[in-house]
């Protein structure tokens, strides 16, 4: 009896064990069989983000966001405190005060990502270009830059159009157009391959994906290597506590453009990072009165930029420092003519 | 002789304080405190007038007080800056020639060297510190070394670097020569290996960090750091001439040994003439056919200071007590006298300051990228800070010095070592 | 009954002619010659443009210098009134800088295309001319800001969603009489950083910190030249 259990049981086992083997075999056929793709789709454990929504998901703020979030409060209560300097000074009911209320109201500091696939670049007719300087100045009204420490991020200056080498500038000319000079605003270059930020022993600078080199100001530590290392004058420092009169601060601000600079960092030009990642143009194209600036995404065919480079051509400056400069310049088709006239008027 | 120090190291720290600054004579306390007075108004000065938005956070001061423009950019501090830290990259000379050649005279007054090396570094450091704008995010943020692209952090790792070996080098020194041991093959060997490389690597780095730029042409050439290394070569064995010399005349039983200083100024010789070979050298590519317009408009303030007359005042000076240096080392009635040995010494000292602070490194900063000509004149706070800093760097010294000669004293004029 | 139905008629007739007359004198109010404060019609009844015409003295248009002096009046406007412009397609109607709106000016730019396509096609593609950026809701503000540069405060409700246009019509920067562009004022000559603050106090300050020590220094000098020749 005992024998006849211990057999059935081992049948039992046998057949047990069989079936199993016929049934592993057969998952493990059918799993090599199917679609590994779909298998793994099913199989995948269920993970948070398909369970919250794409709408929470972006809500969430990057770091670069909320230091924009503590940076608008702070600029609102640095604005605000002016504010109240000024309508004690001029009377609640001045047009000042007014203004520098409104103005602080509408302070926000955003920190808009570069767009992906963008490559922003710009382009400068020197044959438009009369000189007029200004693009520095509406520069420095976007740009919440200090007025009385000379800080033009745009720096104009005159060559012999025989050369254009800059050398023995003349960058104080009071009368321009002149026939025989050019007039070449120069600024950052966001280089490709940027000395600067090679050279900046804090990473307080850098280059974004979209092609813009910007500051973060809360990590320069005024070192000033950078100043030393750009081969085109184009940094700017700031060597006291910087003052904007608060009736002409720009409110549209980026964390990483011209929020109001602390004392003893850098600045630069930024192409208007408020203005141009978010579609807009910057403030130096804009007030061109001869239409002399382009700006543009080097990536998108249609844009201006490859209009130019695709019809006239440009060329940068001092390539032999080896920068690859994303500033381009180019001569276009008409001249403005130079500021006395001439005989039988100018042409086009 | 009684024994007041334990075998310890926290023992040797005290023989450091008590030696260095505690057991002075009236005249040693009088110059310390004409030296702290000078270095205490540089620091007032620099945190209460030039530094003041950063540490006080006020409206009113900050480097508008200084000279300094985005066009000129770096000016009195970091000209300093070059010049120290090639002082303290020649400190080791005296160690090579005592731990690599094993040269007895040498071995006496090598730890001289080191306490040199270290009172430089803080100078350097010090000027560093009063020259950027935000030192306290520096402190913070350099230590992370965040671009190793940058050689301003391969600059803080071999200042730092050089710093802690030089501080063991005169600490495991004193640790020996207070109870009167030599110090042992274990410790040299390794300590020279090591420390000789970093010295040379100090003034490379900070040739380094000018010779890559492009934005700066008359930097901008393989010669920069040879040419800083050679200079540096010539004023640090003469600082240390300098110290031995005085140290000999107002030490009672100091004695050096004369093979030293004959074999100090050979070297001081040897690193002028090549000091000025490079000067040469340099001016022959800029001047002799063409170069890039930039560069010459660069040399052309260098040398001749149109716009900019201190530096033409600066760069011959240089030539010409830089020569005259040579040719008195070559007269051995000179060479081999004290005095001759101590003028010589000045003039290569003054030679080499002016070669290598102002003159090397206004120039590049005018005419700049966008062809001005700013001209740059330190102001009063510029001076006063420079010459605090340097007064704190001389404290340093004297008190370390003070410290390592009576070590000195006690194992090679007093103990065990004075018959080798 | 025939009578009736004539008069009928005849005043059917009138009143149509009237309505028409009257539609007519509706659309003189609709020509753009009329509500102006220029208007053409209060001289003119047409403007008899003829094929060969060049100079309107009393206008001062003079087409044969600058740089359209090898065109006619004719060539832009459609003969014999000029408050059309010809098109390739067709005609548009007269605008005027400064005191028709934006928009209306814009729509001359075809004129222009005609004979520059290739600025045209520039203009279009935001290089030949000046650029802005509007925003959904917001207006500009024009400013006169530092140094006096005009420069236009967008005011925006969230500066984000920016588009760029063109920001003139050709003819808010190019009369088309005389197309030039000549070259405007232009504005003071860039500032330096100012000259570091008077450190007077700090000047005398130094030198007598400096002077003491020194003399520190020397006495101590002093004291061990003593300690020296003492031995």
């Amino acid at each position: 009896m005992a024998e006849n259990l211990k057999k059935h049981v081992d049948e039992t086992r046998r057949s047990l064990l069989k079936a199993a083997a016929v049934a592993g075999g057969a998952s493990l056929i059918s799993f090599v069989a199917i679609d590994r793709e779909k298998l793994r789709a099913v199989l995948s454990p269920v993970s948070l983000e398909d369970v919250v929504t794409e709408a929470e998901a972006a809500e969430a703020p990057s770091e670069l966001e909320r230091r924009a979030a503590k940076k608008t409060e702070e600029m609102k209560k640095l604005c605000r405190a002016e504010a109240e300097k000024l309508c004690k000074a001029k009377g609640e009911n001045s047009p000042e005060c007014k203004e520098a209320r409104r103005r602080c109201e509408l302070i926000k500091v955003k920190a808009t990502p570069a767009k992906p696939g963008t490559r922003f670049a710009m382009a400068l007719d020197i044959n438009k270009c009369i000189g007029c300087r200004r693009c520095a100045y509406a520069c420095v009204m976007e740009n919440n830059t200090d007025r009385e420490m000379g800080i033009e991020w745009i720096k104009v200056v005159s060559v012999p159009r025989e050369e254009l080498e800059i050398l023995n500038t003349d960058w104080k000319y009071k009368e321009a157009p002149e026939k025989e000079m050019v007039y070449i605003p120069m600024a950052c270059m966001h280089c490709e391959d940027p000395p600067c930020t090679m050279v900046c022993p804090v990473v307080a600078t850098f280059k974004e994906p979209d092609g813009i080199v910007v500051v973060d100001y809360d990590r320069c530590i005024g070192c000033r290597y950078c100043i030393t290392a750009c081969p085109y004058g184009a940094r700017r420092f700031n060597w006291r506590k910087p003052r904007v009169p608060v009736t002409e601060l720009n409110p549209n601000m980026h964390i990483l453009g011209n929020v109001i600079r602390q004392p003893h960092v850098m600045e630069k030009c930024t192409w208007c990072i408020q203005r141009t990642r978010d579609g807009g143009v910057p403030a130096c194209v804009e007030v061109c009165p001869v239409g002399a600036r382009v700006f543009g995404d080097l990536n998108d065919p249609s844009s201006p930029i490859r209009q130019v480079m695709e019809e006239y051509g440009a060329f940068v400056l001092k390539p032999a420092a080896g920068t690859r400069p994303r500033f381009f310049y180019y001569f276009g088709p008409a001249r403005t003519p130079p500021a006395k006239k001439e005989k039988g008027g100018g042409g086009e | 002789m009684a024994k007041e120090y334990g075998d310890s190291f926290l023992d040797t720290i005290k023989y450091i304080i008590d030696e260095g600054l505690l057991k002075g004579s009236k005249a040693f306390y009088l110059a310390l405190l004409g030296l702290l007075l000078i270095g205490a108004y540089g620091m007032y000065l620099w945190i209460f007038v030039q530094h003041a938005p950063i540490f006080l956070g006020s409206n009113y001061g900050g480097m508008i007080t200084t000279d300094l423009t985005d066009s000129v950019t770096w000016g009195i501090y970091i000209s300093f800056f070059v010049f120290w830290v090639g002082v303290a990259a020649a400190g080791i000379v005296f160690g090579i020639a005592a731990y690599a050649f094993g040269h007895k005279g040498f071995k006496k007054v090598a730890v001289l060297g080191e306490v040199q090396a270290v009172a430089a570094l803080i100078t350097v450091l010090l000027l560093i510190a009063v020259d950027v704008g935000r030192p306290l995010r520096a402190m913070i943020l350099m230590p992370q070394l965040p671009n190793l692209h940058s050689m301003l952090d391969w600059d803080f790792i071999v200042i730092s670097g050089y710093l802690t070996l030089n501080l063991i080098g005169f600490l495991v020194t004193i640790h020996y020569y207070r109870r009167d041991l030599p110090l042992p093959a274990k410790f040299t060997v390794p300590f020279i290996i090591i420390a000789a490389p970093f010295a040379i690597g100090i003034h490379t780095v900070t040739a380094f960090l000018s010779q890559a730029l492009t934005a700066r042409p008359i930097w901008n050439s393989p010669l920069l750091a040879p040419r800083y290394v050679a200079t540096a070569f010539a004023s640090g064995p003469a600082i240390l001439v300098l110290a031995l010399v005085l140290a000999e005349k107002y030490i009672k039983g100091f004695r050096v040994d004369p093979d030293v200083y004959k074999k100090t100024m050979i070297v001081i010789a040897g690193a002028l003439v090549v000091g000025l070979y490079f000067t040469l050298s340099e001016a022959h590519e800029i001047y002799w056919y063409t170069t890039e317009p930039w560069k010459k408009a660069q040399a052309n303030e260098m040398i001749f200071g149109y716009h900019l007359p201190y530096l033409a005042v600066m760069y011959w000076l240089w030539v010409a007590l830089g020569i005259a240096a040579v040719i008195l080392t070559l007269i051995p009635r000179v060479r081999n006298s004290r005095t001759g040995m101590l003028f010589i010494a000045v003039l290569t000292i003054i030679a080499v300051v002016n070669e290598k602070t102002m003159s090397i490194v206004i120039p590049a900063y005018i005419p700049d990228p966008l062809g001005r000509y700013i001209p740059y004149y330190p102001t009063p706070v510029e001076y006063a800070i420079t010459l605090g800093v340097h007064a704190l760097g001389i404290l340093v010294y004297l008190v370390l010095a003070k410290a390592a000669i009576s070590a000195i004293m006690r194992h090679y004029f007093q103990g065990s070592g004075a018959h080798h | 009954m025939r009578g009736f139905a004539a008069a009928s008629a005849l005043a059917v007739f009138a009143l149509l002619v009237m309505a028409a007359s009257a539609a007519e004198a509706a659309g003189q109010f609709k020509n753009p010659a009329n509500y102006t404060f220029y208007p053409c019609s209060s001289c003119h009844a047409t403007m008899k443009v003829t094929g060969i015409a060049k100079k309107v003295g009393i206008h001062h248009i003079d087409l044969t210098k600058g740089a359209h002096r090898g065109l006619y009046c004719a060539n832009c406007h459609s003969a014999p009134d000029v408050w059309h412009l010809k098109t390739p397609d067709g005609k548009v109607d007269i605008a005027i800088p400064g005191m028709f709106s934006h928009e209306d000016l814009m729509k001359i730019n075809k004129v222009c295309a005609t004979c520059h396509p290739r600025t045209y096609e520039d203009y279009v593609n935001l290089v030949h001319a000046n650029k802005t950026y509007t925003c959904p809701g917001g207006h500009v503000e024009f400013v006169k800001g530092y140094k006096g540069v005009l420069y236009s405060f967008h005011v925006c409700k969230e500066y984000k969603n920016l588009k760029t246009v063109p920001a003139k019509a050709c003819v808010e920067c190019h009369n088309p009489h005389d197309p030039v562009y000549h070259a405007i004022s232009i504005l003071p000559p860039p500032s330096e950083r100012p000259a570091p603050p008077k450190q007077e106090n700090i000047a005398y300050g130094t030198l007598a910190v400096a002077i003491a020590g020194m003399a520190l220094i020397v006495a101590s000098a002093v004291l061990l030249n003593s300690y020296a020749s003492r031995q």
